[in-house]
């Protein structure tokens, strides 16, 4: 297993497209990262770079501090789960895991032993002598995992491996993706559009737009501490609810205003709130810190009383999401499902403060 | 009542295609001078009178060798024309479409040029000849069916081999060609069929009776015994046989080559 180290790493295909823009990244020997992103932020460009499927435009690319840039795929010691398996048809289940190992020699009792192991890990022991287009598309995923595992390279890549797969089918791969990732103690680098993919297999998450990461951190830190706007917005689901308006200074305090709603900073960032005096910001709060008191029941910091019209809600069995209309915009809020509301009630929430955010409208980056 | 409609329309339309055939069979087994409709009696005495002569297995030979010949020429050709123009971007690469215009020409329009090319070669009247016409006509359509099939074939097929180990040989003979087998199949029938059923090159490029093959004869036939109808569809139902047969061997393959189904 190996670091895989990505520096200044440009991509740019003709025209004059560029598709990753000066990208640097580090994964740690082990580690599980995942990159993330919309359809088009560059991120499967960025695996295949790893991978020497594309070249690289400039940068280096190290894996196990060598730098691979002229180095063919097959010289790479990597392995790559596809979207789609990419299976080889011609051969069975058994040949498709050991077409890596037979290349690379070895003796036919080692690959034997190989192939037999990973099938067992995976649980694919019985279609070891079927082809793929005998088998449903979990079992297809398994075995493209299953060709990868056997090889013990480097490292494993991951483009957006469980895309393909029914709801329910993803669920269960990506537990035992995670398991597999526990077990082998492996750097895996991950692929995904799925934000709820990246939070629950992540050790890390590179958040990716438009070719440029956004941030790299652990999946709570993004949640908490979202980089900018963007990270924010996109991690999370329902997402962060946002206000567009502006910073006034008024006796000493910070208020956050969009003219009709007017709301105060927490004075533990009043340092930080201060220089944006008077600039257009955008206040931003999660669906699940808008809340309803209950009696006897603590809430951290100040809250923010936030008046607004019951448009709809969606029962989700153990929780609700209650879609606000506050003057321009809807505001959701993630709430006990015992909670009885009405649509068209007005309605009073309160912002848990200490978990509000606070962006510059102009630039996205957080405040706070 | 519509489903009635339809089968009535649809029996209507197999019994206008495959009369031909029919008649021929009809008529192979009839005694001859018969008449009526339904023949009174059967018979394979035609077939015999065939199967009985010398120079039929002859023709047979020369169709034999010169299908061969052909698919040995054009099939491999027509693998790597169609895998480039799947996967590789070239400088010329956009005429590549002519391809599908060029079956479309009458042959019979390039008889001269080519049977004075030919002349020029010195290889006129040899089973060359006919290969060589065969193969330069059937070729277009071969490579642009390989095409078709190599375009619904997934690269990543080709980039799972690369991370598995292969260089670029290896990715090709291991991986793609194994998964390119329906396409191939598919252009082989093609091939097949078009070659052993020329008969305008046979005609037009060789005289010896001695390469002389199958269509060729049944024409020859016709001139030397135009009023024994019974042996002349014998020879025809005869000859339509062996492409039945390889169709029916590569069915499968080749309605998935057909329709560039690439199933994993």
């Amino acid at each position: 297993m190996a670091d895989v180290v990505l520096c200044n790493v440009t991509k740019v295909y003709p025209p004059g497209v560029v598709a990753v823009k000066d990208l640097s990244l580090e994964v740690r020997d082990r580690e599980f990262m995942v990159l993330v992103g919309p359809s088009g932020c560059g991120k499967s460009t960025t695996l295949r770079m790893i991978a020497g499927l594309e070249p690289v435009t400039s940068g280096e690319i190290f894996i196990a501090d060598r730098q691979v840039n002229d180095v063919a795929p097959k010289d790479r010691d990597l392995a790559m789960v596809f979207q789609n398996y990419a299976l080889y048809p011609h051969m069975s289940v058994y040949r498709n895991m050991a077409f890596g190992l037979q290349l690379r020699g070895g003796s036919r009792a080692e690959i034997d032993r190989r192939v037999r192991e990973a099938a067992d890990i995976l649980g694919i022991t019985h279609l070891l002598d079927r082809k793929p287009r005998a088998l449903s598309g979990g079992e297809r995923q398994r075995v493209a995992v299953g060709r990868a595992i056997v090889r013990q390279p480097q490292a494993f890549l991951f483009d957006e491996p469980l895309s393909n797969l029914d709801a329910k089918m993803r669920v269960q791969m990506r537990a035992e993706l995670s398991k597999l990732h526990g077990r082998l103690a492996a750097t895996m680098i991950y692929v995904t559009h799925d934000q709820v993919e990246a939070m629950t297999m992540g050790d890390r998450i590179a958040v990716m737009k438009d070719g440029v990461i956004q941030q790299v951190a652990e999946p709570l830190e993004l949640y908490e501490h979202p980089a900018n706007r963007f990270v924010a917005e996109f991690i999370g689901s329902p997402p962060m609810n946002f206000i567009e308006g502006h910073l006034e200074s008024v006796g000493g305090g910070f208020f956050f205003t969009d003219g009709r709603f007017r709301v105060e900073m927490p004075l533990a960032c009043r340092d930080r709130v201060a220089p944006h005096t008077g600039k257009r910001v955008t206040f931003g709060i999660r669906p699940e810190h808008l809340c309803e008191p209950v009696m006897g029941v603590d809430v951290a910091g100040p809250l923010a009383p936030v008046t607004a019209r019951v448009e709809l809600i969606e029962p989700m069995g153990a929780e609700q999401f209650m879609y606000l209309s506050l003057n321009d915009t809807t505001l959701i809020a993630r709430l006990d499902s015992h909670i009885r509301a009405e649509v068209n009630e007005i309605r009073t929430l309160y912002m848990e403060m200490s978990q509000a955010h606070l962006f510059d409208a102009t630039t996205g980056q957080a405040i706070f | 009542m519509k489903r009635f409609a339809r089968a009535a329309v649809l029996a209507a339309l197999t019994a206008f295609c495959l009369f031909p055939i029919l008649w021929g069979v009809r008529t192979s087994l009839s005694p001859p001078l018969e008449k009526a409709l339904w023949p009174a009696r059967l018979t394979v005495e035609h077939y015999g009178k065939i199967l009985s002569r010398a120079d039929f297995y002859r023709y047979a030979l020369n169709s034999f060798v010169l299908t061969a010949g052909t698919l040995l020429v054009v099939i491999p050709l027509a693998l790597m024309a169609g895998y480039a123009l799947a996967r590789h971007r070239f400088w010329g690469r956009q005429v590549a479409p002519v391809l599908l215009a060029l079956p479309l020409l009458p042959a019979v329009s390039f008889l001269v040029p080519i049977a004075g090319y030919l002349h020029a070669m010195g290889l006129y009247d040899t089973r060359l000849a006919l290969v060589l016409a065969n193969a330069a006509f059937a070729l277009p359509f071969a490579i642009w069916m390989v095409w078709n099939f190599v375009h619904a074939l997934p690269p990543s097929l080709e980039e799972a081999a690369f991370l598995d180990g292969c260089s670029r040989l290896q990715a090709l003979v291991r991986v793609v060609l194994p998964a390119m087998g329906p396409g191939a199949a598919a252009a082989s029938v093609f091939v097949a069929v078009q070659s052993w059923s020329n008969y305008l090159f046979a005609f037009a490029l060789t005289s010896d009776s001695r390469i002389r093959v199958l269509p060729h004869a049944i024409v020859e036939y016709i001139g030397q015994f135009s009023t024994d109808l019974g042996g002349l569809t014998a020879i025809g139902i005869l000859t339509l046989i062996p492409p039945l047969v390889l169709y029916q061997l590569l069915q499968k393959w080749f309605v998935a080559g057909m329709y560039g189904a690439a199933r994993p």
